[in-house]
Order: C-alpha cells, then structure tokens, then sequence
C-alpha cells in the first residue's frame, strides 16, 4: 500500500504528480500553527490545507468586523462579532475535509507562555510586532518549531524564516536528458531573527542587498 | 492617454480605485487558474466581472479548485465559482456563463463590452480564439498557463487605446498570442513506435493509439501516428518490418466459437511473441539495438490457472477510488488484488490484468466494444494501457510503469498545485491593475521557475512588440459602420472596397462561407453569381451574411508606383451595423470606414535596404516608450535572468510551457459533448 486512502488519491492526484507520495504522507503527517490571520496568512493556509496537511491550528481572536480585508477565508455574511480564528476554520474545514483545522482562543500577542507551540512542526506568525516576533522566533528555537513570520502592506512585504539547523537533498538537473539524477545532502544553519534584523552593516553587499532590509531595521530601531 | 504617474504609487489613489471597482472584466475559465483569479480580483477591488467555463467540477479539482466542494462534484464550475466569490464581495457582480467561449453569442460585440480579457484556459485551440476575438475587437489580453511548480503571465494586444484620430498618442500593441508560433503536440515516429520502442512512452503511445483502438474502438479510427513528421525517413529495414505488419486488422477480431479465454491469449500471443518474432527475423533492425525477447504466456500464466477472483467487477474499497461515483466499476487490477497504483506489476500481474480487461471489455463493458474511446477517468482503459504498455516494455527491455504513472502519460494529464495557480493569479492582477492605470509601458511578461534563475524565481522581462507577418494581428484591421440592412453588396464594391479602399484586381473578400472576388480570369458563370448577389442587402448575403460583428478578409494585390506587382496584402474588416443609418437619403453616407488601407510593399526578395525602410514606419517603433516622462526609480527593472537569456532561449521557454498546458486538452468524453 503507498499509505493513502482512497479518498486522499482521488482528491491529491494532481499534486501526487508534482512531489510524489512520500512527500504527500509527509504533508498528511504534519501539524501546523498559524498566528494571526492577514491576507497574506489566509492565502498561506489555504494553500496549505488544499496541499492535504495534517492538523493546522488557528489563532486569532479578533472579531470579524475588524477581520482583514485580504482574509477571503472570513465569509462577508459572518456575524460581526464572532471570531476570525473560529470563521476561517470553518472555511478551511469545509475546502478540505481530509484536513483537521481548529481554532485556538488567545491572541498571538497576548500568550505569554508559549510552550503551547510544542508538537508543531511548523509555525507561521503574521502581521505582529516586533517584540512578539521576536519571541517566537526564541521559542521555536526552543521547542524545534520551524518558524516563519511575515509582514505585508500595500504592495511591500517581506518574510523572515528560521528553520534552525535544516538538512535537505538538492536535486541537481541531469547532465543529459534520461541521464541519472545528481542528488547531494546539505545542511544549512539559519540565523535567529534578532541576529538576522539586528546584523551590523559590515560585510553587506548594499547593492545586492534590498532597500526593504535597511527600511524594516530602521522601522524595528524605531519601534523598541 | 497613457498615464505617467508612479507604478505602484498610482495604486493608492482614489482615481484609480474608482477606475478599476468600474473595469469591466472577462474571465475565461474558472479552474485551476481561474478560482484564484476571481478570488484576487475581488479582494483587489474590481467589481464587474463575467466568467465564461463550460466544465463541470470534478474530484480531481478539489485539490487546487478551492472555491468547490466535494458536494459541488458534477456542478458548473462557471456558476458555483461566480456564488462563492459572491459570497466574499456581496458587492460584485458577476456573471456565470457555463458556454463554450468559442459559441457565437461571445463574438465581437461581446469581447467589446470589456475593458480586459483574462484568460485561465488550458488548451491552445481556445487560446487562440479568444486571442483572435480580443484583436478584433481591440481589448488587452492578459495570458496565463501553469504547469507543476512553473507559470507564464503575458499581456498581449492593443493596450492602450487611440480612440479618436486627433489624438496624437498612438495605439501601445504589443504581440499577440499567436505572434511566436506555438509547439506542435508531441509526435513519434511511427517506426519506432511499431518496430524499435526504447523509452516507456513509446510504448504507452503504442497502447493507447494503436492497440486500445484497434481492439476496443472504432476499426477507421485506428491511428496511423504521424509518420509524416519523422525526422528521418523510414529506413529499408523499417519498411520491411512494417511491411510484415500490413493488412492484419482483421487478427485482431473475434473468430466465431471462439472463447474469450482463448481470444485473449491468442491476442497476447500474437502482440508479444509472433509479431516480436518476425520483427526479429529483420536483422537489420537488431545491427546496434538490443533485440527483444518474445514471451511466453503458457509460462507466465498457464491455461489451466483458476480464474482470479470470485467477481470481476469490484467496488474499490482501496486503490483506484473513481472520483464521483461510489458505484462499482469494472477493474482488472482489482479482481486481481493489486490494489496499489503506484506499485510495480510483475510480468505475470501485467499478462494477467491484459487477460482480466480483455474479459471485461467482452463482458460488463460489452457495450462499449467497437466504440470505445481512450479516457483518462476510465479505469479499465487505464489498466489494459498499462499491462499493454508494460508488456511491450518488458519484450524490449525498457523500464515498466505504474498505473498511476501510465495514466499520466496515457492522459497528458498536468501536475498541479494551488500554489502556483494563486501566484500567477496574483501576477495576472498586477498585470490587469497596469492596464486599468493606463500604464502598459509597465506591463511585463512574467516566468514563474521552479528553481531560481540564477537568482529569482519570478523573472519580470519586456513585453515584445508585434511579428509583421504574424497571420493574426499582422494584417491590417478596419471598421465599417453602415445599415447592413438596406446597403447592398453592390454599394460596398464600389463605395468601400473599389472606392475609398482602392483595391486593385485580383481581389477577393471572404466571411465564413460567403466569398466575393473580382479578377479578369473569372468564368463567366462566376462572374453571373457574384453579379446575381450585388443588389442583395448586406446581412441577406449568402453564409450567414455581412451582419453586425461579421469579420472581413480582403486581400488584393496592389501595384507599386512603378506599376510592377507589390506583395499581397491583407486586412480584416470588421462590419458594424446601424440600424438606424438611411443610406436611401443620401447614399454618400452609407459608409463610414475606420482605419487605413496598409500601402503597397515591394516583394519578399526585394532589396533589403528598401524593405526595411518600409516597414519601419509601421512596425520598428519602440513598443513601450516612456514618452519623455521623467525618468524614475521604477523604471529600472532588474532583470537578472531575463536581459543576459538570448532571445531563442526564451521563446523556447515559452513554447514549453505553451505545449505543457496545451496537453490537457478536453477529454474526449468532453470534446464529444462541444
């Protein structure tokens, strides 16, 4: 048996052609928290749960009448009042049943012990402030959650990733058509988000680098 | 007017908000592609937007389809797409159309109702219509395609439009879809298909066209391939060995008393070791290949083997779901037990399931026999290719495939996956904000790579400009506005096409079925019938008529100033009707033409020099200049990729994808039904 039953090969074939079955059991494995819930977070976990993960997790409590215009996840005919977390999993849930989603209450500014976060694989926090970024990125480390977090407004953005200490396979292209393929082991040590926002100007290639970089140092300088 | 202010500063302002919640969008296609689209375009502000898809939803989609549900499995993708985007901007209006976009209630007068056309198609052929008609009726194209984790956005057309003559910025056109010229479907020579097979598909395409038909489906309908394209010709030896094959059509019939048992493995005989047999006895063949090995089906399964399974027809408790219908559905892996489809048969289970579908099709599927067509949703079908094609594998020493890899190949099918459809979608609305902004010198082609190339994954390059001698946008295209009721055929010769266009003999115009020329050869009983239409109305002319929308091909062949013959020209007339024109009153004003006669060019051949100066007139002018606005820092684009990558590069790029996307083409249960 390849591990996936019926009703995920029917619904998956098309993605099955793209990275294969393990990597399907892998994504059916896996368990991910979101923390806030832009447009930018709603596009991300609705990719997510339509690639077939196993749990993802929600959490955002604010109402949605202040819900985020680029949050489609969050129906125009939802109670004012109810939360976003609890509306976007409903959606979610419905898109794909083969998924487990589930809101948490609390709001990713406000836990103050984190050790919540344990269990998950990967965690993305969106569109909070600095010093919360900086603490889940600390506790991600912390508990081995790969993190990532993201900022969008008006037409910039940026993310930022931490997947620690990260081993990977490369696939290299066959040197000739039909020939074999090249894979090769690599790791790569990421940096924590302080050391990354917080990095002296020494040593950057400033035209290599982009103008955001410089803007969302002088943007955090500002806000601590 | 183009607009020059700044690209994305523009974005924030209230004129362009009100002008794009005005924007009146087509959408064609609510798929993979599609979903996302609506999605974005909504949540970006444009309210105004018809959404044209004839499918209907299958499981398969609900992987990337994320505005359908399981229990929307059979529905209009067209509708239930229009109702879920509702649901998120009650505000919009959108309008479902589950059509065809080639039917002719969206002709020209349709594509005219819109400021944008955004494709999300997946198959050339209406690509290329809605090309067609956006030219015609002069609307920008936004083109789109993905494939895996691949994409494409282009912009395409008359972007900006010069809509009165005083103005004196021109119309911005950049090429149109049909400008680079597309990659053919894939084809096989037909000897190595029939005689010397070295990679799996060779012998899926040898299954699926050759053997499946042959005995399934219609006899006339049994696939030849496409010997023609070969690169090389047939060698001697080939010749013979398909010589060895000819008139055998009939072998592959039942013989009356003949059981089914022992037709199936005649039928396997035949194909893996008579046929393989005298493919062997052409030695030339063999000189620098690895010779097949016939096999032997008494070994692999012998005659008196219980039958396998109790039923051979099984409801799939695992394996091989069938998408929409929990009903049972005749399997041969499933009576067999092989209920994996990603697993490796052995050669037994391969000679095994050939036997099993051939069962079948005599038995549950009897129905089917004689008429049956390849379908990539058809389980069996996909299961008999596979043994098939793994057989024939096996015979040649190439590598076997899974039925789930086999019905890929068998079924062109294309990988997908949401993300790349939303990121493309959003590129397609940053296209589609340029073109509300009136900023087409903004406007990009976009590559979505799979790896970073070198070093991003997006690569933005300049739109290119128009290719003269492009079929489709490179003749010229006017507008006649007249009563087509009550201007005859007569008035538009003399009036239009011999008066103020100056058409010189030979000429002819064409629409559909109608053709009308003039030319001092004609018969004389030519020369009657056209002079029998002259005093007919325009819309009463034969194929259809001259109506409203109606698009003219004219060519002639005009003389240069030294009276020696120019090249042959050719323009597109569109005919405008209206109604409410009285040419009885003044028969001056029966016509109002829009747009001009190209001028005679000398000959391909010609001097170079002189040609080149020709066309610069029309064609050489820089496609996207700024137009002496200030130079700011968003004009510099970096294009790491794009700028160093030779042009050939890139237009193989795009043909690659063009030729990925083109690949899932309808299936033929639905080509059938258009």
């Amino acid at each position: 048996m390849h591990g996936l039953t019926a009703a995920q090969a029917a619904v998956y074939d098309r993605q099955l052609r793209v990275w294969g079955v393990d990597t399907q059991r892998r994504l059916t494995a896996a368990k991910i928290l979101i923390a806030g819930l832009q447009g930018v977070a709603a596009e991300v976990a609705k990719n997510i749960v339509l690639a077939g993960v196993g749990q993802l997790t929600l959490l955002d409590e604010s109402c949605c009448a202040q819900a985020a215009p680029g949050n489609f996840l969050v129906p125009a005919a939802a109670p004012r009042k109810s939360r976003v977390a609890q509306q976007s999993s409903e959606t979610l849930q419905h898109m794909n049943p083969l998924v487990t989603v589930s809101a948490r209450s609390g709001s990713p500014e406000a836990e103050t012990d984190l050790s919540f976060i344990k269990g998950y694989q990967v965690l993305l926090l969106a569109g909070a402030n600095l010093q919360t970024m900086l603490r889940y990125d600390q506790a991600c480390t912390a508990y081995g959650v790969a993190f990532y977090t993201v900022i969008s407004r008006g037409s910039n953005s940026y993310f930022f990733a931490n997947l620690h200490e990260h081993a990977y396979t490369l696939t290299k292209a066959p040197q000739s058509e039909g020939g074999p393929q090249v894979t090769e082991a690599k790791t790569v040590t990421f940096p924590s988000l302080e050391q990354a926002l917080f990095r002296s100007w020494k040593g950057l290639k400033l035209r290599r680098t982009n103008s955001l970089f410089f803007t969302v140092q002088g943007c955090m300088l500002f806000e601590q | 007017m183009v607009s020059h202010e700044r690209w994305p500063a523009v974005t924030r302002t209230d004129a362009f908000k009100e002008k794009v919640s005005k924007a009146k969008i087509l959408a064609v296609g609510a798929g993979g592609i599609g979903c996302e689209l609506l999605k974005t375009l909504v949540l970006s502000g444009f309210q105004h937007i018809a959404v044209v898809d004839m499918d209907t939803i299958e499981t398969s989609n609900l992987n990337r389809q994320f505005l359908f549900r399981r229990e929307h499995v059979g529905q209009s993708k067209a509708v239930v797409a229009a109702e879920a985007v509702k649901r998120l901007r009650p505000d919009a209006q959108i309008t479902a159309h589950q059509a065809n976009i080639k039917e002719d209630r969206f002709g020209i007068d349709f594509f005219d109702g819109f400021d944008l056309v955004l494709n999300g198609l997946d198959n050339l052929d209406a690509r290329r219509h809605v090309n067609r008609m956006c030219h015609a009726a002069r609307v920008p194209l936004v083109e789109s395609g993905t494939s895996g984790y691949t994409g494409q956005v282009s912009v395409h057309g008359q972007l900006s439009r010069a809509e009165t003559p005083s103005t004196s910025q021109p119309a911005i056109e950049a090429e149109c879809f049909e400008c680079q010229p597309k990659a053919a479907p894939k084809t096989y020579p037909v000897c190595t298909i029939r005689n010397t097979p070295d990679k799996p598909i060779h012998c899926v395409v040898w299954a699926k066209e050759m053997l499946f038909q042959r005995l399934f489906g219609r006899q006339e309908g049994v696939s030849d391939l496409d010997s023609h394209q070969a690169a090389e010709p047939p060698s001697e030896a080939d010749k013979e060995a398909l010589a060895l094959q000819k008139d055998d059509a009939s072998a592959f019939l039942m013989v009356p008393g003949e059981s089914i048992e022992g037709y199936s493995r005649r039928i396997f005989d035949r194909l893996y070791c008579s046929d393989i047999k005298r493919l062997l006895s052409v030695q030339d063949l063999w000189k620098a290949r690895t010779k097949p090995k016939p096999l032997d089906l008494a070994e692999l399964v012998p005659i008196n083997a219980p039958s396998a399974g109790p039923s051979h027809v099984n409801g799939h408790a695992n394996g091989h779901p069938n998408g929409t219908s929990e009903a049972a559905v005749a399997s041969a892996s499933a009576a067999l037990g092989l209920t994996d489809d990603h697993a490796m048969w052995s050669t037994a289970d391969n000679a095994k399931v050939f036997l099993k579908a051939i069962e079948l099709y005599r038995t549950v599927r009897a129905q089917d026999l004689g008429a049956a067509v390849f379908d990539k949703e058809d389980l069996l079908a996909c299961e008999f290719v596979t043994a098939a094609a793994n057989l024939r594998s096996i015979v040649f020493g190439i590598p076997t495939q899974s039925l789930f890899d086999t019905k890929g190949m068998a079924g062109n099918i294309i990988h997908a996956i949401a993300t790349t459809n939303a990121i493309v979608s959003g590129l397609i609305v940053g296209e589609a904000m340029k073109l509300v902004a009136n900023m087409p010198h903004k406007c990009r082609v976009s590559w979505l790579n799979e790896r970073p190339n070198p070093k991003t994954v997006i690569n933005p390059v300049e739109l290119s400009t128009r290719a003269p001698d492009c079929a489709v946008c490179g003749p010229a295209l006017l507008t006649l506005h007249t009563n087509t009721h009550t201007a005859t055929l007569g008035d538009l010769v003399s009036q239009v096409l011999k008066g103020s266009m100056g058409l010189s003999q030979p000429w002819s115009i064409t629409c559909s079925d109608f053709m009308y020329e003039e030319d001092e050869d004609l018969e004389e009983d030519e020369a009657d019938t056209y002079a029998a239409l002259s005093p007919r109305p325009l819309k009463d002319l034969p194929g259809g008529g001259l109506g409203n929308g109606a698009v003219v091909s004219i060519a002639d062949q005009p003389l240069l100033e030294d009276g020696s013959p120019a090249r042959k020209r050719s323009m597109q007339l569109i005919i405008r009707h209206q109604a409410d024109w009285d040419g009885q009153r003044d028969p001056s004003q029966q016509f109002r033409l829009i747009g001009s006669v190209p001028a005679p060019v000398p000959p391909a051949g010609a001097a170079e020099g002189q040609k080149a100066g020709a066309d610069d007139d029309e064609d050489d002018v820089p496609l996207l200049m700024e137009n002496g606005a200030g130079e700011d820092e968003d004009e510099i684009v970096i294009l790491p990729a794009a700028e160093k990558r030779p042009a050939d590069a890139q237009l193989k790029r795009k043909a690659e994808v063009a030729e990925a996307d083109a690949a899932e083409n309808p299936s033929p249960k639905r080509r059938r039904a258009e």
